[in-house]
């Protein structure tokens, strides 16, 4: 009767965790998700292999990492220095080879469905801090920079959980985030605007409290001075900002991280131009900013800045899918979803983990294979949100926060 | 309580009226010889087949069911042969896993389903002894299902056929029951229904993979008539439609509002001062109907109505899509250029539904672009059935298949990088799937997409289009989500939807009378909520029937014209609203594209303040450009005439009034 007794002890299980959430208070942790739109190649970033032929290996060399087994492009050497500190997942594969596809499943968890869009991680962040008595701060809790990818955002949750796109360019000098400061002399104007709605009577509809809402937070935001020095990337040091790079990935990494020192419960960092179909070698080294010098430069100076903080912030590097090993005859690789890397860092995550492996050619996972939902539970659980959570759709449908089937790799996780 | 209308079941297969029976509880009992129409249906009914139990895509415990019962041969195997048969003990049924681990005698995970000597278990036993066999011979058919109501119960006849024998079997006790809103009515499992309030709702029985539903109303108890006119096509139905509620509707809106809604759901805007005198000096009875004709020939309604129409059939890029913009803006000119024509839809979806067209290819995957015309042309989330049955839908996953094989081309299969169309061939036998359309009443060639989707005999495109149309003129859809038009989904007034097919196609398949004949009756001229909600309950009640409309959120793009259009500067100007929420205020509130247009020479203010005037009088001026109605007095004290006028219309142009359409 192994049957029985493999349930019985899962109901066990689930009664004890369900014991632990009551205890557990809500999670102060904070995430930043590092986003490589486009499709990330493993073989060229943290899966090198220098040992396969020159069409699997590509042109790119690599470099023995200070952790077993480990080749990373020799363009990484900031990131390679710091891989002790991380948590490295090799095993990833997944069947979504759509850009759209391989977003959804890596953003919400969950597969895509014709019918629902689920909320990204850092929403279902936002919907916790929504749902915490006091907020210690009027930052928005979710922050996208510049731009939010296709459904990185709330989902089905209210609209309140979705992101705040700074827009703009960051690694721009004259960057500056829009519309935080009046422009001009606007209290007249907003004075006579509180005696209009006033007299208006209350907001009688939903979308009409969706607006009340949000315009009491942009009023509240509008001119805040802990506010505006968040957004400000203007007064860090040269030294501090030229560390993270003088380019769009460089200093959102480090907007990011001012963020969430400030507050911000989720920022979501979008680097755009990972889809390299053609001349991948040259793509990723060549011009300015270099793709895998400006990863480097960035995410080193993020987990630097990380280390001295209060170990509260958990990071990952991900993008939809991998990369074909074999290059195509334009030099360059298509979607491959059977094996991709992801790197993890901070709160809750171990250090100095290389989970799984892919075989000789990075054609599929050796051994533990897991999917983006299990990275999804995963930082679930490191971010120490409910991992038993079932949300609610605007039509009462339950959904649960962890899909069936994902689980959190507990080798990666402290 | 009464049951309504004809009963309505499987509206789409109308033989079925043919079985009603008046007696239902006279009927013989369901056998126990048969799985799928005998035992299939009990685990469904104890919830054992759903997803978060045995359903789910890796079972549960080691046992695996077919979600919602959709593979009935496999949950067969898996019940009488998986885990060496222990499932089923045929000499000693008792000790049967299937029915132990449900009442308890053993640990379950799932906890205790049914009790020993329930109506279940008997059952489940009879068929164990029975030797528990797949199908009985001959193999029975499920013919039909008829859902009946008397004295608060529900009663459930199957037609079954057995080669030449029909039989009509009472399976009240193995069918699921829902109701479509536990706020007017519940129903137990046993299909006992107690009625919670007043209105109209679906009642729904499911058996061995079929559904059917049952119209239960309770009227309201209120009852004044809509005073319509009795010559407007729509008007005596939706009189009557209320009237069978008990619904009284809501006063007609004041005139100022009524101009104000007709310039911004046809034009994006407010009217001017001028256009609102001009529309108070019409005959009352013709205001409507005339500034309409007006309007519905300019070239903004020609806009507007280009926005939405690409909106409905997806012919709308993602933002920095560069590639697909290339394909979509010669299809979105011309979708421009036919509705600036006024040419009828079915043209105009034409060129789209050409199989090797841009609209259908730029899809890699052939399931893509059958769930795009599904969804956009035909109203219908065949997506469910990609993944599985679902048991709220007609589509099977074969037909799904099926369908999408209809839209692969010859480019797909010698394209060898186009690995989705792999996709298309039976799991079991690697036969290449046929292609076929969906199981609709159509006459059309199997690769005549258009034929089909323009098909009278099913009619779901206009059903889905004129759901729109009335969903962007009263805010709402009669069917919501607008893409999901179901059985097990009604619209809240299906004689309205019928009426509303019937004005589509009787001027032939076009848009703008369609508009015409919506704006025009009373319907849409009602007075949107009260200030002073009554009982906020029945307040809602009222709104969700569409006795009374409700304030209506601008989209962005609507107000960002609209407010370039008050200050009398070009669109650019106020440069693009964010389409988030947050950055949208913030935008409002400190963005220079606000402020620009405030302070740009030349702009409405400067106008007004040229034509000189008492302060109060620019002031009411103002009123009337950005909220088409003069200040009220509580407003005329609050607001001396020293205001600026500047100040005066960036509040009034951020005011949740101007922001929603009352």
């Amino acid at each position: 009767m192994s049957n029985t007794l493999t349930l019985s002890r899962r109901d066990l299980l689930a009664g004890l965790s369900a014991l632990a959430l009551v205890r557990t208070r809500r999670s102060a942790r904070r995430l930043i998700v590092v986003w490589l739109d486009g499709g990330a190649s493993h073989l060229d970033t943290f899966d090198c292999k220098p040992e396969a032929g020159v069409h699997i290996r590509g042109d790119l060399a690599s470099v023995r990492a200070p952790l077993d087994d480990v080749f990373v492009s020799e363009h990484l050497p900031l990131l390679t220095a710091r891989l002790p500190r991380c948590a490295l997942v090799r095993s990833l594969t997944h069947g979504e080879g759509n850009h759209d596809r391989g977003a959804h499943l890596w953003l919400t968890g969950k597969r895509p469905s014709p019918v629902l869009v689920h909320p990204s991680l850092p929403a279902v962040v936002a919907h916790d801090a929504m749902l915490q008595a006091t907020s210690p701060t009027s930052l928005p809790a979710f922050v996208c920079i510049p731009d939010v990818p296709q459904y990185g955002g709330a989902g089905f949750l209210p609209a309140l959980c979705g992101p705040f796109e700074v827009k703009g360019d960051p690694g721009r000098p004259d960057f500056r985030v829009r519309d935080l400061a009046p422009h001009g002399d606007n209290e007249r104007a907003l004075a006579l605007l509180a005696q209009l709605d006033a007299l208006s009577g209350n907001a009688q509809t939903e979308p009409e409290r969706d607006r009340d809402r949000f315009l009491r937070q942009a009023l509240t935001i509008s001119g805040e001075p802990e506010v505006a020095r968040a957004f400000d990337l203007t007064t860090e040091s040269t030294e501090v900002r030229e560390r993270y790079g003088w380019h769009r990935l460089g200093q959102s990494c480090l907007l990011a991280r001012r963020l969430v020192s400030a507050g911000t419960r989720a920022v979501l960092v979008r680097d755009v131009g990972w889809d390299h179909h053609n001349k991948i070698a040259s793509a990723l080294t060549y011009g300015f900013p270099a793709k895998l010098h400006a990863l480097d430069q960035a995410v080193s100076a993020l987990l630097d800045e990380l280390e001295n903080g209060d170990g509260n912030v958990t990071v990952c590097v991900a993008s939809e899918f991998g990369r074909t090993p074999r290059l195509n005859p334009a030099g360059g690789r298509d979607h491959w979803p059977r094996a991709q890397s992801a790197l993890l860092y901070g709160g809750g995550l171990r250090r100095g983990v290389v989970f799984g492996a892919t075989d000789a050619h990075g054609e599929e996972p050796l051994r533990d294979p897991v999917s983006p939902a299990d990275v999804f539970a995963t930082l679930v659980a490191a971010l120490q949100l409910d991992q038993g959570a079932v949300l609610r759709t605007a039509d009462r449908r339950p959904v649960r926060l962890i899909d069936e089937g994902a689980r959190p790799i507990r080798d990666v996780l402290v | 309580m009464r049951a309504h209308g004809p009963t309505l079941l499987l509206a789409l297969l109308p033989f079925l009226a043919a079985f009603r029976w008046p007696n239902a509880t006279a009927l013989p009992r369901a056998t126990a010889d048969d799985f799928v129409h005998d035992v299939l249906p009990l685990l469904q009914r104890e919830g054992c087949a759903s997803a978060y139990c045995h359903g789910a895509a890796t079972g549960q415990g080691g046992f695996k069911l077919s979600l919602f019962g959709s593979d009935a041969r496999a949950d067969h195997a898996s019940i009488t042969r998986a885990l060496g048969g222990r499932r089923v003990d045929l000499n000693d049924p008792d000790a049967s896993l299937v029915l132990a681990k449900p009442m308890r005698a053993l640990a379950h995970g799932g906890g205790k389903r049914f009790a020993p000597g329930s109506d279940t278990h008997l059952r489940l036993r009879a068929w164990i002894a029975a030797a528990a066999p797949f199908e009985a011979t001959p193999p029975r058919r499920l013919q039909s299902l008829t859902l009946s109501c008397a004295d608060q119960q529900l009663a459930v006849a199957a037609a079954l056929v057995a080669g030449d024998d029909a039989n009509t079997v009472d399976v009240t006790a193995l069918a699921t029951f829902a109701s479509s809103d536990a706020g007017i009515a519940t129903v137990d499992r046993a299909g006992r229904v107690t009625s919670v309030g007043d209105g109209e709702v679906f009642l729904f029985a499911r058996y061995a993979g079929t559904s059917t539903r049952l119209a239960v109303l309770r009227p309201f108890a209120e009852a004044t008539r809509l005073a319509g006119d009795a010559a407007h096509p729509l008007d005596a139905v939706f009189d009557a439609r209320l009237r069978e509620l008990g619904l009284a509707p809501a006063p007609s809106a004041a005139p100022e509002r009524l101009a104000r809604r007709l310039y911004f759901d046809l034009v994006d805007r407010p009217p001017t001062p001028f256009e609102l005198r001009r529309f108070l000096a019409l005959p009352a009875s013709e205001r409507v109907a005339r500034t309409a004709d007006a309007l519905l020939q300019s070239p903004a309604f020609t806009e507007s109505a280009t926005r939405r129409v690409l909106q409905w059939f997806e012919v709308t890029e993602p933002e920095a899509m560069a590639p697909e913009r290339r394909v979509l803006r010669p299809m979105q000119r011309r979708v421009s250029e036919q509705l600036a024509a006024d040419a009828p839809l079915p043209t105009l979806t034409a060129a789209l539904l050409a199989r090797d067209g841009a609209y259908l290819t730029r899809h890699q995957d052939p399931r893509d672009r059958a769930e795009l015309v599904g969804r956009a042309m035909l109203g219908v989330r065949i997506g469910c059935a990609r993944c599985h049955d679902h048991p709220d839908d007609r589509w099977r996953k074969r037909d799904h298949l099926a369908f999408a094989a209809c839209f692969a081309t010859a480019a797909d299969a010698a394209d060898a990088q186009a690995e989705m169309t792999s996709s298309l061939y039976d799991e079991v036998t690697g036969q290449p799937i046929a292609p076929r359309l969906l199981p609709l009443p159509s006459t059309a060639a199997p690769l005549d997409l258009h034929a089909f989707v323009h098909d009278p005999a099913h009619d779901l495109f206009a059903r889905a289009l004129t759901n729109r149309v009335f969903a962007w003129l009263l805010g709402r859809g009669l069917v919501e989500p607008l893409d999901d038009h179901r059985n097990t989904n009604p619209g809240k007034h299906e004689a309205w939807l019928r009426a509303l097919q019937g004005v589509f196609h009787a001027h032939g398949d076009r848009l703008r009378p369609l508009v015409r004949c919506i704006v025009t009756s009373r319907l849409y001229q009602l007075d949107a909520r009260a200030e002073a909600a009554e009982d906020n309950d029945h307040a809602a009640q009222r709104t969700r029937w569409f006795a009374q409309r409700v304030s209506k959120p601008l989209e962005g793009v609507v107000l960002q014209r609209a407010m370039a259009a008050v200050l009398g500067v070009d669109v650019e100007v106020l440069g693009r609203l964010p389409e988030s929420p947050l950055a949208r205020r913030l935008a409002m509130v400190n963005g220079d594209g606000l402020a620009a247009a405030l302070l740009r020479p030349g702009n409405a203010i400067d106008a007004l303040t040229e034509l000189g005037g008492q302060p109060d009088e620019l002031r009411d001026e103002l009123f009337l450009h950005c909220l088409t109605r003069l200040p009220t007095d509580a407003e005329r004290r609050a607001l001396p005439p020293t205001t600026a006028l500047r100040d005066l219309a960036q509040a009034l142009l951020l005011s949740r009034e101007f922001e929603f359409l009352r």
